[in-house]
């Protein structure tokens, strides 16, 4: 029977895993990393397994489980990332993220039986916050971009500032790949909650105002790429909307009722 | 081509339309979505269809229509898409949706998008994705607009004492959606209400509903709501949900889940 008192084991492979994959991409050994990653996982998998066959219904019920397929999911969306676009760093992001949810449920053994308020226990609720950890991801990095583009705009030689613009364009696009899914699950899981996928909630209006901004800074670099500093201005506006969207709409006097803060 | 591309008629057209979306407000008032039931948002929805595929027949011809399924109108109208969102994140104003300066300005946005999926309409491999987003966008925001006002949303309270057959939209009126519904039991540490449905012509059945699990009873989805208990007697709050436009929008959002996995999946596109 496998259950919670022997996650440590469990978890603490997956870690060992997770941070030789890290440190495999970091040196441009991807197959090594992706192999490394995927036994990790499926570390991971065996013990949710486990828990899920020796409980008998699925492990979504609790704080503690949820944290599992965080860490699970956080994995598997780096390893699609990374096999698809190889950004080296993304292995040793998704290692950090993991590891931070498995320390939680190391360190905070409370939450394994603490029960999920009711209109979090579906199973959108793993996956809609786990893309939205990608999303945020990739963006900040696509943010870090844009400041070092306004820094090197005078600075660097027009190769180099193209290169990395264009990096900036892959990041923006996988990452508003996954603020799609984020959004569209988040509609979906709503209308099984609430009984509506869409109720210009507060956390969903700046979604949406995010969404459209990124889509004007993907169609900008289509069809004008010369205008580069104009993009990069998109692109920071963007992610300020993010920020309001993710934490900032706490701030707001018209958010109190919003169905995102518990 | 050589011709000179600018973002400034895009701009130029967006401030036209909240103008005129201004004056609409103070003349006529907001925009009342709910006159636009069935079937008068099936002959809207027609007839918008229509105009773009007519109109798209000149777009060689006409500079106008030409630039509207363009780039140059994409990028100010998503953007300016973006901003009257954001003044609605700020301001929280629920009536922002029937306010005509944002309908104005999506419609724009939403019209030019219908002219790109036209424009680009062909089924090779490469463009699939391109039809993913920009069809399933398009599919989302028009039948979400027009099916708002077929959607009806009911509160049931029903309790133990006898069966319900009466229950009331958000202004107050009341309708019999066709069967009763009794409550047996309501778990308060789950939020699952045990309930019996009455229906003229059929006996007696038990249903279970709670949060995140709706039960659908002729075509009406039952939601769980809410929850009060006073006295020795419980009331449990019911949603009862209908949305005929739902496989419709949900058409446009799997469209938009699949083209987010190909824009996950491909390389950048570079344009011709």
């Amino acid at each position: 029977m496998i259950g919670w008192n022997s996650f440590i084991y469990f978890a603490l492979s997956a870690i060992v895993f997770w941070a030789a994959g890290a440190v495999s991409a970091w040196k441009g050994a991807s197959k090594v990393s992706l192999a490394a990653s995927s036994a990790g996982m499926l570390t991971l998998c065996t013990f949710i397994a486990g828990l899920w066959s020796s409980s008998g219904i699925p492990p979504l019920r609790t704080m503690g489980e949820t944290r599992l397929w965080y860490s699970l999911f956080l994995c598997l969306a780096g390893l699609i990332v990374y096999s698809r676009h190889g950004y080296r760093w993304i292995p040793t992001f998704s290692t950090v993220m993991a590891t931070v949810f498995i320390f939680i449920n190391i360190f905070k053994p409370q939450i394994h039986t603490q029960p999920l308020m009711p209109a979090l226990q579906s199973p959108w609720f793993a996956p809609h916050v786990i893309v939205y950890m990608f999303c945020y991801g990739l963006l900040g990095a696509a943010t870090i971009m844009g400041l070092y583009l306004i820094w090197a705009e005078s600075r660097k030689p027009e190769e180099e500032l193209r290169q990395m613009i264009s990096a900036s364009d892959s990041l923006v696009r996988a990452g508003l790949a996954f603020m799609t899914f984020g959004m569209l699950f988040g509609a979906l899981w709503a209308k099984q909650a609430w009984g509506h996928y869409w109720t210009w909630d507060p956390k969903e209006t700046w979604a949406a105002a995010t969404w459209m901004i990124y889509l004007g800074y993907l169609h900008l670099r289509l069809s004008r790429p010369e205008k580069r500093k104009a993009a990069v201005w998109i692109l920071l506006a963007a992610f300020l909307s993010l920020q309001m969207c993710w934490w900032g709409i706490n701030f707001l006097p018209s958010a109190a009722g919003s169905v995102h803060t518990y | 081509m050589a011709r000179k591309k600018s973002f400034t008629a895009g701009f130029i057209t967006i401030a036209a339309l909240a103008a005129v979306g201004l004056a609409l407000q103070l003349t006529i008032g907001p925009l009342d979505w709910a006159v636009l039931h069935w079937p008068k948002n099936a002959m809207a929805l027609t007839a918008f269809i229509t105009a773009l595929a007519i109109v798209s027949i000149w777009r060689e011809n006409c500079r106008a229509i030409r630039w509207m399924a363009s780039l140059d109108a994409a990028v100010p109208s998503l953007l300016a898409t973006g901003a009257v969102t954001i003044i609605y994140g700020i301001t929280g104003n629920p009536s922002t949706i029937s306010n005509w300066s944002f309908v104005l300005i999506y419609a724009f946005m939403t019209t030019s998008l219908g002219l790109t999926c036209i424009k680009r309409l062909n089924f090779k491999l490469r463009n699939i994705p391109f039809l993913l987003n920009h069809i399933g966008l398009f599919t989302v925001l028009v039948c979400a607009a027009l099916g708002s006002a077929d959607r009806e949303e009911l509160k049931m309270a029903v309790s133990k004492e006898h069966p319900q057959w009466h229950a009331i939209d958000d202004s107050g009126f009341g309708y019999t959606p066709g069967f009763a519904l009794r409550l047996d039991n309501f778990s308060e540490e789950k939020f699952i209400s045990d309930l019996t449905v009455y229906k003229p012509d059929a006996d007696p059945f038990k249903i279970k509903v709670s949060v995140n699990h709706p039960h659908t009873l002729d075509g009406w989805k039952i939601y769980q709501s809410g929850y009060d208990s006073y006295g020795d007697g419980d009331v449990s709050i019911l949603s009862l949900v209908l949305d005929p436009w739902l496989p419709a929008v949900y058409a446009g959002i799997f469209m938009l889940i699949a083209g987010a996995v190909t824009l996950l999946l491909t390389k950048k596109t570079s344009r011709k």
